[in-house]
């Protein structure tokens, strides 16, 4: 495996992760089913990491861009099973080119408002240990101790939390609901 | 179709990492450990560094909490119209300037709960009381005890699809996965179990004076203080054969003529002796032994099933079929071969066998009949 550094870490999070909501929205138009598109995300991604740690492209949106066509494509030749939506707007990547300009991007304000719901959704034992850890600034072994919980219970809750947050945070709040449809038919399909 | 790694499974095992880093108990194994994962797949960085930002991100709650007292959880909406004027989330109309936020007085926001009670919304007696009646549940179902005549120690077993874990008197812990039995006999000299059919894992609490000591016929997996599983994976003329898993520790696999006297020390090794470490996964084959040594993660991924779960990474359908069925008293025939070699990865529910066939038929070429007592997968 080639020589992957922390400066390609932040610049995958400060050039690439922004990206995520456009990217979200741009898969979704394009793939007809939304169970895949945390797979889908996740190759992209992994395929620009990998490009980029050999060498930083000038311009890392419209590389997301390229890299997210290209990976559709060579998925719609692999698959016995075509899922994509040819009706949609396949072959326009300015769909994604508008969804990333910043008159999109919502404000601090609405950002705020999204994240707070996302996080009153959770339930009232994740929400608590969220709220002491993320606000509070309470350590795990402080959280555990003040709500009377083991500490492999707190850290499950902060496992459920952040999955919830990080989702929310890098949708730039545009996930919510539809959101679910992405995630719900992951492999582990929850009803077990 | 070549299986994608799956995204949520990735995602999962990053939160992990990162509330373990964060939880003030990380030794220097646990940082290798970590390192492996880290550098195991660009899926995995990629993961991690998702959830650093998404944990930054979500510090914009701190205006949250300006002016809430320590130790009180706001109640739900509790911000609504004060911070969020018009109650609209997403009108795009928000003013220009969002400075204001975190000025804001807390004097005016509706009441918080106050701890303990905040965030459990039940008595803790009464959680207690849930908990004890889900334990029992679970005894009944899961578990049977066998007060078993003393030459035989106690005897545990669980039916198909169960899964158990049994404390022993000397602090360590056994648990079972489906279809199995086991006998345990501790004396003063050793502690002695006995995997009669099934799989288990063994969380050794340390006693030099007392070596663990599973025996499979002529095979004797031995440790002082680890963690470790023994499966029993032949069956008719190989019914001996055991594979094991290593995730912490050594332990010690000898296999030659059984030598077992109920209560007796352990003799010496009559036949060969192989060490296993940390990560080891060993596979016994009559006289022989094959050894994998992989790294601890890995080895911890073959024992999912302790959680419920069945991880597959491009396994094929003939193997994931074979475990299923270890789950269930209606089994999945692959009736035609030309399938069975069709790789498949991802989690299951071990209990779940549904969500396994549903993704076949809708991923693979594959067909689904149901009978009364077997389930028959063809070609579509």
């Amino acid at each position: 495996m080639h020589d992957i550094g922390p400066s390609v870490d932040d610049w995958f999070e400060a050039e690439i992760l922004p990206h995520e909501a456009a990217l979200t929205h741009y898969l979704k138009r394009v793939w007809a089913n939304h169970a895949d598109i945390a797979d889908l995300r996740q190759e992209i991604y992994i395929r620009v990491y990998e490009s980029a740690s050999r060498g930083l492209p000038d311009s890392p949106r419209a590389f997301l861009i390229a890299t997210a066509r290209h990976l559709i494509v060579d998925r719609v030749r692999r698959e016995r099973i075509v899922s994509i939506d040819f009706t949609q707007d396949f072959a326009a990547p300015n769909v994604l080119i508008d969804w990333l300009s910043p008159e999109r991007r919502l404000s601090a304000r609405q950002e705020l408002r999204s994240l707070s719901d996302a996080f009153d959704r959770l339930s009232a034992d994740c929400r608590a240990v969220i709220w002491l850890r993320r606000v509070a600034g309470l350590s795990q072994r402080e959280v555990a101790t003040q709500l009377d919980m083991q500490e492999g219970t707190v850290a499950s809750h902060l496992c459920r939390g952040l999955l919830v947050l990080t989702k929310m945070v890098l949708g730039n709040g545009m996930e919510s609901g539809a959101q679910d449809d992405a995630r719900g038919g992951d492999n582990e399909t929850g009803h077990g | 179709m070549k299986p994608a790694m799956d995204s949520a499974a990735v995602e999962e095992a990053a939160a992990r990492w990162f509330w373990k880093r964060d939880s003030g108990d990380w030794t220097d194994a646990d940082q290798a450990r970590f390192d492996a994962w880290l550098h195991g797949a660009t899926a995995h960085r990629i993961a991690y560094i998702r959830l650093k930002a998404g944990w930054k991100g979500a510090a914009r709650m701190q205006a949250l909490g300006a002016g809430i007292p320590a130790g009180v959880i706001p109640s739900p909406g509790a911000w609504g119209d004060r911070y969020f004027p018009g109650g609209a989330a997403y009108n795009g109309l928000a003013p220009a300037d969002d400075r204001g936020l975190a000025g804001t007085s807390s004097s005016e926001l509706s009441l918080p709960k106050v701890l303990p009670s905040a965030g459990t919304g039940a008595h803790p007696a009464v959680r207690n009381w849930a908990f004890a009646a889900a334990a029992l549940l679970m005894l009944a179902t899961g578990l049977y005890i066998h007060n078993a005549d003393l030459l035989h120690g106690h005897q545990y077993s669980t039916p198909i699809g169960g899964l158990d874990t049994v404390p022993l008197a000397d602090g360590s812990r056994i648990t079972l996965n489906t279809d199995t039995r086991i006998r345990v006999e501790l004396s003063d000299t050793e502690r002695r179990i006995e995997l009669d059919k099934g799989e288990a894992f063994f969380e050794v609490a340390k006693d030099p004076a007392r070596a663990f000591v599973v025996q499979v016929n002529d095979k004797r997996v031995t440790a002082v203080g680890t963690r470790f599983s023994v499966r029993r994976v032949g069956d008719g003329a190989r019914a001996g054969e055991i594979e094991v898993v290593v995730t912490e520790g050594r332990v010690k696999l000898e296999q030659g003529p059984p030598a077992f006297v109920p209560g007796s020390k352990a003799g010496p090794a009559v036949g060969s002796a192989t060490a296993l470490d940390a990560g080891a996964v060993a596979r016994t084959s009559r006289t022989e032994v094959l050894v994998r040594q992989g790294l601890a993660p890995e080895a911890e991924q073959l024992l999912s099933w302790r959680t419920g779960f069945l991880v597959f990474e491009a396994t094929t359908l003939a193997d994931a079929v074979a475990e299923f069925n270890r789950y269930s008293t209606r089994k999945i025939v692959v009736a035609d071969p030309s399938i069975a070699a069709l790789r498949i990865g991802g989690n299951f529910r071990s209990s779940n066998t549904d969500a396994f066939l549903w993704l076949l038929q809708n991923g693979f070429p594959v067909d689904v009949q149901y009978h009364d007592n077997r389930i028959v997968l063809t070609r579509r």
